[in-house]
């Protein structure tokens, strides 16, 4: 290490010996500052950086060892050297395990000191690129910014040796902001935004070099005129430069330190804020990477949504097909019980008793008819005549054909619609004949619950036209909820339903290209939430 | 009406032939059955009918092809379709030949009796004059 620019700090309460080793290493190259006491030193190593400390052991005020146990706490990384006369053995050995570098016995040999001190200041250099090296190690332990960013700004105040320091990062505008802070007073506003090229900050990252600032900031004159803060004596602002340009700028401020920034500090600032930048590029690439991750999942979810839609449709056609069978088989012999039925129904010899049988068959057999006749339906699905429709005039036309019968069952019918909706692609009697569906089904969920609502709403969403009913009736079971789309399955009492009606809502709704969802809690309510594509097409 | 009013039932399934015979004869209307449109048409080529009740869907010949042939011979033949199980393209050629109304299995006995009525009192096969 080059004495140039080394530091060491003598302290000896006798004049003589402080002066002579003053004058020895001096002359060696290295600056020397002397002080009397263990207080002076301490008083002076909180304001300025020395490499090396030379100290006396027995002294006024603060002795030695007092003193070797601030200056590691105010700088670990500073080396101290203890002085002891004759008889102190045991005393420098206590230093040793306190840190102390090494020892030396008075009077001193002043070859015995130079090569001593070199051998510290090796040690100290060394120190100083391991903490650098330590530093980085613990930077890049996280990935995660904000438990990153502490982290740096700790490291920044120990490394560059400053009372408050802040680091800005370029954010999604383009522009800086103070991403984390220490020891600044309250008097900064926190959440400025500065311009590349504006201010300091801004300029230092336009320049992609670090600068220095002793003294006053107005009359900087790389800087204009721009008012700075009061009372900092000494600030270095660095440039974060990444791969892909300025990340950021680390702003490191001395205000009661009053040892300026100098060169050597310029470069230890470089090897530090390489680091940080090297962290802040690995930390956003590991977020996006992150966020990429995040969107391959939802890609997979959505594959495996779309797997059970075709599944589900799969089992729908095949049990339409099945129904359909059913159904014309059923048919025929339905023919004939209605038909002779209403035959004998035309006898005029009838008693009372056997018309009122008559009428019972009559009606079964007519209810027969109608859950054949859904089962047609739903296999039965003809193909949707498609025109453009506005999905909010269909649930306002479903509205009006239920109106009366949920208001009198004590239900409110709520519409909230986007007025901006694009109109999409497809069969209104078809449409209307699921929103019927929905909403007669949510009718029948809030029977007998107090505060009944049923609300449709009709909105624009990423891409879709997105349909829902929602009613805070009694929801379904969880063990229900993979089985309502299935034909035939139903909860309702028997005569209340076939179980179709979602079955075929969910096939039409696919025959028009979108999907029909469903989420329930059970006592709480259910929302149906159909979205179809918007079709740009359409106008 | 003044003379029996004569109509053709063409359905393969026996219980719908002695149902509609029963029903239809009790209404006044004389009545001939045939269990396939292949018999059906032989039976349609012995005789004069004021009404062919034909169901779709029948082995050997189905009801569609049997009308066509009889509204080849006879474009002003009228005639009604029973369908249990609506067979979508069948319908369009049904379409196409000139409107056959429907007759939906199950019926009621008054929309059977209604619809052969309005069919064979009206003045004219579907939409001509």
């Amino acid at each position: 290490m080059e004495p140039k620019g080394i530091k060491i700090l003598v302290v000896d309460d006798e004049v003589g010996l402080r002066d002579l080793l003053a004058f020895e290493l001096g002359g060696h190259g290295y600056t020397v500052v002397t002080a009397q006491d263990g207080e002076e030193a301490i008083e002076r190593l909180q304001r300025e950086k020395f490499q090396l400390v030379i100290s006396d052991v027995k002294m006024p005020k603060r002795d030695g060892m007092e003193l070797l146990e601030a200056a590691k706490r105010i700088d670990p990384q500073v080396e101290v050297i203890m002085a002891t006369g004759f008889g102190t053995i045991e005393t420098a050995v206590g230093a040793m395990k306190m840190g102390a570098y090494d020892f030396i016995q008075k009077p001193y040999n002043m070859t015995e000191i130079q090569a001593l001190v070199e051998k510290a200041l090796e040690k100290s250099d060394l120190k100083s690129l391991i903490a650098l090296y330590e530093s980085s190690q613990a930077i890049f332990a996280s990935l995660q910014l904000d438990r990153l960013l502490p982290v740096m700004i700790d490291l920044a105040l120990k490394v560059l040796r400053a009372d408050d320091a802040s680091l800005m990062l370029v954010g999604d505008d383009g522009k800086l902001y103070l991403a984390i802070s220490s020891g600044l007073p309250d008097t900064v506003q926190q959440n400025v935004r500065t311009a590349i090229g504006e201010r300091v900050a801004g300029k230092v990252a336009e320049w992609k070099t670090a600068v220095i600032v002793t003294g006053s900031l107005k009359d900087d004159s790389r800087f204009g005129g721009i008012e700075g803060r009061e009372g900092i004596r000494s600030a270095m602002v660095c440039p974060l430069v990444g791969q892909e340009g300025v990340l950021g700028v680390l702003n490191v401020n001395r205000v009661k330190m009053e040892e300026p920034y100098g060169a050597a500090d310029i470069r230890s600032a470089a090897i530090f804020t390489a680091q940080i930048a090297q962290a802040v590029e690995n930390a956003r690439l590991h977020h996006s990477l992150a966020d990429k991750i995040e969107e391959l999942k939802r890609a997979y979810a959505e594959l495996e949504g779309m797997k059970s839609q075709l599944i589900m449709a799969d089992r729908l056609a095949s049990l339409g097909q099945m129904a359909a069978g059913v159904a014309h088989e059923i048919n025929n012999p339905l023919t004939s019980v209605i038909g002779y039925t209403d035959l004998l129904l035309q006898s005029e010899s009838l008693s009372l008793e056997e018309r009122e049988d008559l009428k019972v068959v009559q009606t079964q057999a007519r209810r027969c008819r109608d859950i054949v006749q859904n089962l047609l339906k739903f296999a039965r699905r003809r193909d949707p005549q498609k025109v453009p429709v506005d999905l909010a005039e269909v649930l306002k036309e479903t509205m009006s054909l239920v109106e009366y019968e949920i208001k009198s069952s004590g239900v409110t019918l709520l519409l909230e619609e986007d007025p901006a909706l694009p109109p999409v692609s497809a069969d209104p009697s078809q449409l209307k004949q699921v929103f019927l569906n929905l909403v007669s089904n949510a009718r029948q969920a809030c029977e007998g619950q107090p505060e009944s609502r049923i609300t449709l709403r009709a909105q624009a969403v990423d891409g879709v036209v997105r349909v829902s009913c929602e009613d805070n009736g009694c929801g379904i079971a969880p063990g229900n909820l993979d089985r309502i789309f299935d034909p035939f399955f139903t909860t309702k009492p028997v005569g209340k339903g076939t179980g179709l009606g979602l079955s075929i809502s969910y096939g039409i709704v696919k025959d028009h290209g979108g999907t029909l969802r469903v989420s329930s809690v059970e006592g709480t309510g259910t929302t149906f939430t159909i979205d179809f594509p918007f079709d740009a097409q359409v106008s | 009406m003044s003379a029996q009013a004569h109509i053709l039932v063409v359905d393969d399934d026996r219980g719908i032939r002695d149902f509609l015979t029963f029903a239809l004869t009790h209404h006044g209307y004389a009545v001939t059955t045939a269990e396939n449109g292949q018999e059906g048409l032989q039976k349609y080529l012995g005789g004069t009918f004021d009404l062919v009740l034909t169901d779709i869907k029948m082995p050997v010949m189905d009801g569609v092809k049997m009308l066509s042939e009889i509204r080849q011979r006879t474009p002003a033949q009228k005639a009604i379709a029973m369908t249990g199980y609506a067979v979508e393209d069948k319908l369009d050629l049904l379409k196409d030949m000139n409107l056959v109304p429907l007759l939906e299995k199950p019926f009621t006995l008054e929309a059977l009796l209604s619809l052969v009525q309005q069919v064979i009192t009206s003045s004219s096969v579907g939409g001509e004059p």
